[in-house]
């Protein structure tokens, strides 16, 4: 029998298939393009190198460490030499910076005290990640009773004034870069513990880790593998912020006299130092607050840019 | 169906979550319920009602208020350290999220060998490499993936790493999280059929947690729906889908459109009034019972049993029978 010619097919009467809905061309490999694989550190580098001041900054950085490192032994003093005959001489071709009241070359002092200064900042900032990535990681991790004790010895460690803490253990260990270092971090993780902590509640609750325990990776290597790669961003830029208030931190105790002692030199000290006779002399003040200034603009600097580059919410 | 074919075992099982002092959420509230091996057995249930909860407390990811989850035979809340290891390499999780659910950090081939080195599946790095390619090359992405970055996926990509991440360490039995929601429509038949047939291949258990109801029926042997915490009725797939005996079932399933063009007004929507009883210190009585038409004084003071309506097929309500 023949079909009645008005029984036309539905458009929507059609039957799906499973496979219909294969994977599209998984294994078609002349059809994919491949492009090089783009690391998180990479296209944060790529984003870097775009911000112009950021660049800058570490071109400055990166002199001021040299002079640091080579400065000294490019004039034929040494920054404790002490030429009587040759005090307060204004710079020239013989004394680049000049000289200070007691004869001393400014140009060598000013880079001998900047590794004084910088080794401070860095190493200072150093501790304080450190101690504080763990502290914090531990008390986030754990939480609960764990995590409310150890923030109330934060809290209760970070209310005691920095000027007492400093006074107190140069009286006990002895003025000098080793009784600095101990008094600026001895409290001065307290900050980066809490951001760590902040940083890991909220990174905790991430699917991820939840799956990672649901396949039984150990806390440890959670902490490791998980928690410590996703804060090292917002860290890296808290240390560069951290840096500069280390080396001014150095500066104002050597100023008012309980940071580095005589003859050894810092930014600091030759700043106190130059201060007395600042009217007759600007010459030996301005050297090193320049120097002060310039690195620390530069660390600030530098950080605004890696804030911006680490983080991939403004990748264009 | 015997006990010897029962996977998992939860027996009034409760999860609360202490708000303050006086506030206590019962997400899940009393819940019983088997899987059998091999089977697929749905949840669905309305936003908030604890079926995410309920399928991260059967794994042991929370800790249980009280009740028991027996995994052939292991009690997974009072499992020993190395039970407990034992249990995570036999007893997975695939969640919701494709976008949360992977370390950025981390490259494809490192987020699926996770479960390799936690297990300590695998010694030498070839033999990782190789388990790597071969699990990608499972779910349908290409080896070559392996070196890259999850953000370098799309989202059905993604979702597929997290499969291959859950099937690395050879699981029996698998949650299954809303694995589908956050996919559009396309992938979300892909990702069910990949599923299906790693049930089929490797011999999987599934809890499947969703929420789209179509899917559930097309994926799921056995299905239960959840109501604030509550498990109200539990039944074969076709048997739920066609004889509903609980008042919210009812109104569940009348909310899925129809396409059936010939007969466009043979399901009528059943629209519920009145509004969600708080989860947070629930009141005696059906926790169902401020929206149902049906409900009775007795609805608001006594908890219904959960009981047999027909064979296998088991509701919550005063109602019936």
């Amino acid at each position: 029998m023949n079909q009645p010619s008005y029984q036309v097919k539905s458009p929507l009467d059609f039957e799906l298939k499973t496979e219909d809905f294969a994977f599209a061309g998984a294994r078609e490999k002349q059809n994919q393009i491949l492009r090089p694989s783009v690391s998180y550190w990479q296209d944060a580098w790529r984003r870097l190198k775009k911000n112009k001041a950021a660049i800058l900054a570490i071109i400055v950085l990166a002199v001021v460490v040299i002079m640091c490192i080579i400065g000294p032994s490019l004039t034929p003093y040494s920054h404790e030499d002490v030429v009587m005959s040759d005090k307060n001489s204004p710079p020239s071709a013989v004394h680049y910076f000049g000289t200070d009241k007691l004869g001393r070359d400014i140009f060598t002092r000013i880079w001998v005290g900047g590794r004084v200064s910088l080794t401070l900042g860095i190493v200072g900032a150093l501790i304080d990640i450190t101690v504080g990535l763990l502290y914090g990681g531990i008390s986030s991790y754990f939480g609960g009773n764990i995590d409310n004790i150890m923030m109330r010895i934060v809290e209760i460690l970070a209310s005691i004034p920095y000027l007492v803490l400093v006074v107190l253990v140069s009286l006990v260990v002895g003025k000098g870069m080793g009784s600095l270092l101990i008094a600026m971090t001895l409290t001065g993780w307290c900050h980066m513990a809490r951001l760590v902590r902040g940083q890991i509640l909220q990174i905790k609750d991430q699917e991820y880790i939840l799956a990672a325990r649901a396949l039984g990776t150990s806390p440890w290597k959670i902490i490791w593998k998980h928690l410590i790669p996703n804060t090292l961003g917002v860290m890296i830029v808290s240390v560069t912020f951290d840096i500069p208030s280390f080396i001014f931190g150095e500066a104002f105790l050597s100023f008012i006299g309980l940071g580095v002692q005589a003859p050894m030199t810092s930014w600091g000290a030759l700043a106190a130092g130059a201060q007395q006779e600042m009217n007759f002399y600007p010459y030996q003040m301005f050297f090193p607050a320049l120097l002060i200034s310039l690195t620390m603009l530069s660390f600030q600097m530098l950080g605004d840019g890696l804030r911006d580059a680490l983080d991939p919410k403004l990748r264009q | 169906m015997n006990n010897e074919n029962v996977l998992v075992q939860v027996q009034d099982l409760c999860k609360h979550f202490k708000m303050d002092q006086h506030k206590v959420l019962h997400a899940v509230d009393h819940i019983s319920f088997q899987i059998y091996k091999k089977e697929t057995l749905g949840i669905v249930g309305e936003s908030g009602c604890g079926k995410t909860t309920l399928g991260r407390t059967v794994l042991g990811l929370y800790p249980a208020t009280s009740g028991k989850v027996l995994f052939d035979g292991l009690d997974v809340h009072n499992a020993d350290k190395r039970q407990r290891k034992e249990f995570k390499k036999r007893a997975q999780i695939m969640l919701q999220d494709p976008y949360a659910s992977l370390n950025p950090r981390m490259t494809v081939g490192d987020i699926i060998a996770e479960g390799l080195e936690a297990q300590k599946m695998v010694l030498s790095k070839k033999e990782k490499d190789e388990r790597v390619c071969n699990l990608l090359d499972l779910v349908g992405l290409s080896p070559e993936y392996r070196s890259r970055y999850p953000h370098e996926f799309s989202g059905g990509q993604r979702q597929r790493i997290g499969i291959a991440r859950t099937l690395a360490v050879e699981p029996e039995f698998i949650v299954c999280d809303e694995p589908i929601s956050a996919l559009d429509v396309s992938i979300q038949a892909q990702v069910v059929n990949l599923f299906d047939d790693l049930q089929h291949d490797l011999g999987l258990t599934y809890l499947f947690i969703a929420h789209d109801l179509s899917m559930v029926r097309h994926i799921s042997d056995r299905i239960g729906v959840m109501y604030l915490g509550n498990l109200v009725e539990l039944g074969e797939s076709r048997e739920l889908y066609e004889h509903p005996a609980h008042p919210y079932t009812k109104a569940l399933l009348s909310a899925i459109p129809s396409v059936d063009l010939d007969n466009p007004m043979s399901s009528r929507r059943i629209r519920l009034d009145g509004e969600v009883t708080s989860p947070i210190n629930p009141k005696p009585g059906c926790r169902f019972a401020k929206r149902c038409k049906y409900a009775t004084p007795r609805c608001f003071e006594v908890q219904p049993d959960f009981k047999e309506v027909a064979p296998g097929h088991f509701a919550a309500c005063h109602q019936i029978g």
